[in-house]
């Protein structure tokens, strides 16, 4: 399973500390919280890495710390045989990372901010300029590529986000609940999105409490249960005697 | 570099096509103005052609007039006195001293001891009734500073005037015109001045750092903008520094534009006053007022670095702008300027101004010692928002 691995996440640890607004909402005493312990994740070109768990169970958590916005209290990443933490401008430069929580500045338009993005990953004007031709005509994106975002509808605005996660042409694709808050039209373009990817020899990874997206776009899965992680193989493995949904409610069951 | 600049060009783009921005920006120069103009000539109509009450007029005269007891324009001043209904609580004390004296008590009158000064031509009350050809005259002397002083010149001239109407005098001249005001002529402007600019000054810039600084990085964590770029190759040290130089730059251009109202406005509200910045004290000014906006603008970065949301920064930032408009006020209490006080920030950047506008001459030591600090407290606080921007608690909302 782990032969032609591009990324290893070997042991990740990630504890917050809880302020006291914190404590008293979580009814807890601990002055910290573990949000992912022990954790450990491969990813593999041309493979679809479905990250499966409920709410609050650590996913956004591992996949932050996989995108390197936040640093494990422990365990490691290493790309390409080589840690990330030696050589983090260079690991940045083959990641794409998505997520709701990450929105493009309404102010500019789609166009400028793909400019922007593409500088900021030290791609050369001309080539950007080619690539966000090619991307912007896959997404759909060209008629409006020169509206500010703010008067774009939210499935155009998931169009532009896409193409510009992919501006510096990443081999890793991080993304974090790909289908929240969408209509049925975006999360179907979102899905074709991944599948386009994957055909390309990306390795992605997304999270997700949705069975059915697991099921319809993943190869391999994780369940991750309070920021462990409970189960893990590829989708035909799990589901060999049952739904992923039962293994699912077996595994939080065994838990409770 | 190539990524720091890249961030400043976007920032710039972002602040200078915003219509709102831009409006924040650019207003506060505008409003200042309009407001200190419609102030001036307020302010120009009650100041010295008002009357004076409840005082009493300190006038000295020459005893060379010749006049039997006092002279007719001392008598018609008395007299003015107790006829007029604005005047009637106020009394006069007069003097005759020698003319030998006259630089003496123009002294006094600049110091403030007497409110003016009537210097007569040798037998001046005989001569001019003789008509014999002599050259007749009454210099009056006052204090510009001084409103009393001011307006009692302004009564004696108009009696003097009426009262030796059929006489060949010269008032207020000896052939080549004198000058009536033995004040400093800049005193008021200056001392107006030298507590005025600071003041307006200290407060147009922190409110122009106040106006971006916020949205710089509070804003973009609470839009969820700052994470995208947080993930890309660049090094979150060459972002803050683009974010700063960016915000020091549409900073400065607000102060400018909120210095250049102000500079438009000044002859409207020192009217009457006679006050000029020299291209000399321009330069010292600019250097202050360049260092003073790095210094606010890296304040405002650190807090806005810190805050979790605009509001959050709004906040934090209102005790720095007290502190700031406060020191502005040190030069009314501080009298004397040690060069320890150069090592306070704010407070020497107040001092120094004052300094400067007052009396037109730069205390050097102080002066270097106050741009020296500003320069290693922003240079300090650069480095403390590069570490924040390190910070995952601080940058990851």
């Amino acid at each position: 399973m782990e032969e032609n691995a591009i990324l290893k996440a070997e042991h990740l640890r990630k504890t917050f500390k809880l302020n006291s607004r914190q404590k008293r909402e979580r009814k807890v005493l601990t002055d910290s919280l573990v949000a992912v312990d022990d954790l450990s994740l491969t990813l593999k070109p041309g493979v679809i890495y479905g990250l499966l768990g409920p709410n609050g169970a650590g996913k956004t958590t591992t996949l932050r710390m996989v995108a390197t916005l936040l640093t494990p209290d422990k365990g490691e990443l290493t790309y390409q045989g080589k840690p990330v933490g030696h050589n983090l401008s260079e690991y940045r430069k083959h990641l794409g990372f998505l997520t709701s929580e990450l929105k493009l500045d309404d102010f500019f338009t789609a166009s400028y901010t793909y400019d922007y993005m593409s500088a900021l990953y030290g791609i050369p004007p001309e080539v950007a300029a080619k690539r966000k031709e090619e991307v912007f005509a896959r997404f759909g994106v060209t008629p409006f590529a020169n509206a500010q975002i703010k008067n774009l509808s939210t499935g155009m605005k998931q169009k532009v986000s896409l193409a510009i996660s992919i501006c510096h042409d990443p081999e890793i694709i991080i993304y974090d609940e790909p289908t929240n808050g969408l209509d049925i039209l975006a999360s179907r373009d979102v899905e074709n999105f991944l599948l386009d990817l994957k055909k390309q020899g990306k390795a992605i990874v997304i999270s997700t409490h949705i069975f059915s997206l697991v099921e319809k776009l993943c190869d391999e899965v994780g369940i991750i249960l309070e920021g462990k992680m409970k189960l893990e193989g590829t989708l035909q493995e799990l589901t060999k005697e049952k739904s992923l949904e039962d293994v699912f409610f077996d595994l939080v069951e065994e838990k409770q | 570099m190539k990524n720091v600049l890249t961030v400043f060009k976007k920032e710039i783009r972002r602040y200078f096509t915003d219509r709102r921005m831009l409006m924040a920006l650019f207003l506060p120069g505008i409003l200042i103005f309009v407001i200190y103009t419609v102030v001036g000539r307020v302010f120009s109509t009650i100041n010295l052609t008002g009357s004076i009450t409840q005082t009493t007029y300190h006038i000295a005269y020459t005893d060379n007039s010749g006049a039997a007891t006092s002279p007719l324009i001392v008598q018609s001043f008395e007299a003015y006195l107790q006829q007029s209904e604005d005047e009637k609580t106020n009394s006069a004390s007069y003097k005759a001293i020698l003319v030998s004296d006259v630089e003496t008590y123009k002294q006094e009158v600049a110091q403030g001891k007497y409110d003016v000064l009537v210097v007569f031509s040798d037998d001046f009350e005989n001569k001019i009734t003789v008509r014999d050809g002599s050259f007749n005259y009454i210099h009056i002397y006052y204090n510009g500073a001084s409103s009393i002083g001011s307006h009692a010149y302004e009564v004696i001239l108009s009696l003097a005037d009426n009262a030796y109407k059929n006489y060949f005098v010269n008032i207020g001249s000896d052939g080549k015109p004198i000058t009536p005001n033995v004040g400093s002529s800049d005193f008021l402007g200056a001392k107006l001045m030298s507590v005025l600019l600071p003041m307006a000054t200290m407060s147009l810039l922190f409110s122009s750092v106040v106006s971006i600084c916020p949205d710089a990085v509070a804003g973009e964590k609470e839009r969820g903008t700052l994470s995208a770029m947080l993930l890309t190759p660049i090094k979150r040290g060459e972002l803050a520094i683009g974010k700063i130089l960016a915000i020091s730059v549409v900073s400065l251009a607000s102060g400018i534009t909120a210095f250049l109202g102000l500079a438009l406005s000044l002859p409207n509200l020192m009217q009457g006053l006679n006050f000029t910045l020299t291209p000399g004290m321009i330069a010292f000014m600019g250097a202050l007022v360049v260092t003073t906006l790095l210094l606010f603008v890296s304040i405002g970065m650190v807090v806005s670095t810190f805050a979790k949301s605009v509001k959050e920064c709004s906040s934090l930032m209102a005790p720095f702008m007290i502190l700031a408009i406060g020191a502005s006020f040190l030069p009314f209490i501080v009298s004397s300027k040690s060069l320890g006080l150069a090592f306070v920030p704010f407070a020497n950047i107040a001092l120094s101004m004052s300094t400067l506008l007052e009396t037109g001459n730069v205390d050097l030591p102080f002066f270097a010692t106050t741009i020296g600090v500003n320069l290693v407290l922003t240079g300090a606080l650069i480095f403390v928002v590069s570490r924040l921007f390190k910070v995952e608690r601080i940058m990851i909302k």
